[in-house]
């Protein structure tokens, strides 16, 4: 059975027995209180009924003195009484009626329960089918005549009262209950069937729609639990592409891999077949040679960047405060000879900083991009390398005089084997990795790697170091010169 | 003489396909990107297209779709040995591939099968005083026919197809036996000496000490 029937069970029976129960109570009040009334304006109409026949008869004694006969007292005592309602009777001492006012009369035991001490009574009696209330009062006059006073006073209406309120609030009760009823299971449904659409919505996850969301609004508990759900759900597709892209990402290194590994090794082994199975001039076997001899440099360098990257991912390095004025001389002392080979120029301004880093990661780091600037420059440009503090870091910069690469390119300079000149880069004898084994040191530094550059505008790259989190090394005058320097080194070097 | 284009942006591979399909006795044109083989494809008329998968400009799949309005068949080039592309290739249209790295020997027979196929190969093989009709699969050595066995026939087909290039014992043996060449049998050289014999070759197939055998003309 479903949650909303089963609270409708529960609540309804429980409602209807709440509204009998007051409306009884109710019922009950106000019946006794008319009936209250009726009986006070009875006894009341009896009480003044024996004081008034009291009086009367008084007024005959002192009048007359003595010489009067009941029926005279009677009949001023008639005179006196006004109109009224009900039925007024009065019995002398014998129990004979002396007067009466209407032929009503109406059976009771009132008489029996009268004693000396005690003179009042009241019964409520019925008599075809009509109510009454009879009160009896005995008094004993001054003559020691003992009458008693009989009020008959119809209260027939305060129960058909009570009846008709009692069938009006049946009729009432059924209404509401119906109603109430009603309302009930409808608010239990509506609010009910948002688990519906939660559940649907979890089904549908559960197929693999990850975009689904329950559609629910409110502030109620289920609505919380929606969000909640929502909020599960997000959580759970963004992990769910991030490891498809992740896997994504995997395929498309390894058919990139594939490829790269494949393009030299079918010149290699075509070449190398040839020169085996066929007669060739001198000259067409230098040019196998020559071939078997570049595609197999090509997989060298290859081999020894993945090695690089593979050593890489597996441990991370323990980093140790490096002075970065020391490393780039170190870096100059290597690099500067090669560029001024290449017939390019070489410029070197780094101011002392500290940064913390593997020296020798930092350094490939800086060998790489400087070597990727020589590349990209025709004869006579210039490669410049420039550090500052920056910030509470630390920023190299190596720019060049270059080919540049298209802005559109530059989001995807450091995926693997991503050449933006192909024919170019293998003349070099590039294998596609330096970037991304660049990215790969600055991640482990984490240090941002950024790319500014347009067709035939040149590279820059700036590697911006964290700084440190210890604080005994670094030097407090070189970082608060740093805060505008690099800016307007990074200025002249556009 | 049949007219190729060589699809491939690797200088070093396309002018290895180049050469070899020379010797082969075909006609050779390059292009190094897809927009340029397009406007090849455009301007002259080809009885093959070789096409490498990864292009710049034009995705490899993109020329073969060309290829195909002007019916020229296509034979791709591919460096994965992923299946999905072998199986995107063909499903595309393409005629055959040919996975890197790959052998020579490879590359010329499943050239010469495809245009064969296309019926775009000469029907008579000439070389010496030797005339092999591919069609009526007859021999006529100095206007005589020669009786040769299938295997022979099929040996003799290898041979005239690969002038003046060593044949290794395994090309020879998967080329007309097909299935895995074991080192012990005799099989190859007994047939080539067979065929020495019936067809008065013994100065033109040479044997190749440990790699093979080679036709001389």
């Amino acid at each position: 059975m479903k949650l909303s029937w089963k609270l409708f069970f529960i609540m309804t029976p429980l409602m209807i027995l709440a509204l009998t129960g007051f409306g009884t109570w109710m019922i009950h009040i106000t019946f006794s209180e008319s009936l209250e009334k009726e009986i006070e304006q009875c006894s009341m109409e009896n009480k003044y009924a024996e004081t008034s026949y009291i009086l009367t008869r008084r007024a005959y004694e002192d009048i007359a003195s003595g010489r009067f006969t009941e029926e005279e007292v009677v009949a001023g005592f008639h005179e006196v009484q006004s109109e009224q309602e009900g039925c007024l009777r009065i019995y002398d001492a014998d129990g004979n009626v002396i007067y009466e006012d209407n032929s009503l009369t109406v059976q009771n035991h009132i008489r029996e329960r009268l004693s000396l001490s005690d003179n009042f009574g009241l019964e409520i009696c019925e008599k075809d089918g009509e109510f009454y209330v009879v009160a009896l009062s005995r008094t004993v006059n001054r003559t020691e005549a003992e009458v008693t006073v009989e009020t008959i006073w119809r209260v027939t209406d305060v129960f058909t009262n009570r009846d008709e309120l009692s069938g009006i609030y049946r009729v009432g009760l059924l209404v509401a209950s119906l109603f109430l009823g009603i309302l009930i299971w409808l608010v239990m449904y509506l609010s009910l069937q948002k688990t519906g659409e939660l559940s649907q919505a979890a089904r549908a996850l559960a197929q693999g729609d990850l975009s689904r969301r329950a559609q629910i609004k409110g502030e109620d508990e289920i609505a919380s639990l929606a969000r909640d759900f929502n909020w599960m759900a997000d959580t759970m597709e963004k992990q769910m592409n991030q490891l498809r892209d992740e896997a994504l990402r995997k395929e498309q290194f390894t058919s990139a891999f594939a490829h790269e590994l494949k393009t030299p090794l079918t010149s290699i082994i075509g070449y190398s077949e040839m020169m085996a199975t066929m007669d060739l001039s001198s000259e067409e076997i230098r040019m196998c040679g020559d071939y078997i001899n570049r595609q197999s440099k090509r997989l060298q360098s290859l081999s020894y960047k993945l090695l690089d990257m593979s050593f890489l991912g597996k441990e991370a390095p323990t980093l140790k405060p490096i002075r970065c004025r020391r490393l780039a001389l170190q870096v100059e002392s290597v690099e500067k000879p090669l560029i001024e080979k290449r017939g390019l120029i070489w410029k070197m301004d780094v101011s002392d900083g500290w940064i913390r880093g593997d020296w020798d990661l930092v350094q490939s780091l800086l060998f790489n991009l400087i070597d990727n600037g020589a590349k990209a420059s025709a004869e006579g440009g210039i490669i410049m390398l420039f550090g500052r503090p920056d910030g509470d870091g630390y920023a190299f910069v190596v720019a060049d005089q270059g080919h540049g690469v298209a802005k559109e390119e530059l989001p995807r300079l450091t995926e693997a084997f991503y050449m933006v000149d192909k024919s170019r880069s293998r003349k070099e004898g590039g294998a596609g990795l330096g970037l991304t084994l660049c990215s790969q040191i600055a991640e482990i530094h984490r240090a941002a790697l950024e790319f500014d550059s347009d067709t035939g505008k040149g590279m820059r790259i700036c590697v911006r170091f964290p700084g440190m989190d210890f604080g005994k090394k670094p030097h407090k005058n070189s970082q608060k010169k740093s805060q505008k320097q690099p800016r307007q080194k990074e200025q002249e070097i556009k | 003489m049949n007219q190729i284009l060589i699809v491939e942006d690797e200088e070093a591979i396309s002018n290895l396909i180049r050469i070899n399909l020379i010797r082969a006795g075909y006609q050779c044109d390059t292009a190094f990107d897809g927009v340029t083989a397009a406007n090849l494809l455009q301007e002259q008329n080809f009885d093959l297209v070789l096409l490498d998968i990864m292009l710049p400009g034009l995705s490899g799949y993109e020329v073969l779709e060309y290829a195909k309005t002007l019916e020229v068949p296509v034979i791709f080039l591919t460096a994965m040995g992923e299946t999905d592309q072998k199986v995107r290739g063909l499903m595309a249209g393409a005629e055959d591939y040919i996975a890197k790295p790959f052998e020579l020997t490879e590359l010329i027979a499943r050239v010469s099968t495809v245009l064969r196929r296309y019926n775009k190969t000469a029907r008579l093989l000439r070389f010496l005083d030797i005339e092999i009709d591919t069609e009526a699969m007859t021999v006529l050595k100095g206007g005589e026919a020669v009786r040769l066995t299938r295997k022979e026939y099929e040996l003799l087909l290898l041979f005239a197809r690969n002038t003046n290039r060593t044949l290794y014992r395994e090309t020879i043996y998967e080329n007309v036996w097909g299935g895995e060449y074991s080192d012990r049998g005799r099989t190859v050289d007994l047939h080539v000496h067979r065929l020495k014999k019936k067809l008065d070759l013994e100065e033109h197939i040479v044997a190749m000490y440990k790699i093979g055998y080679r036709l001389e003309v």
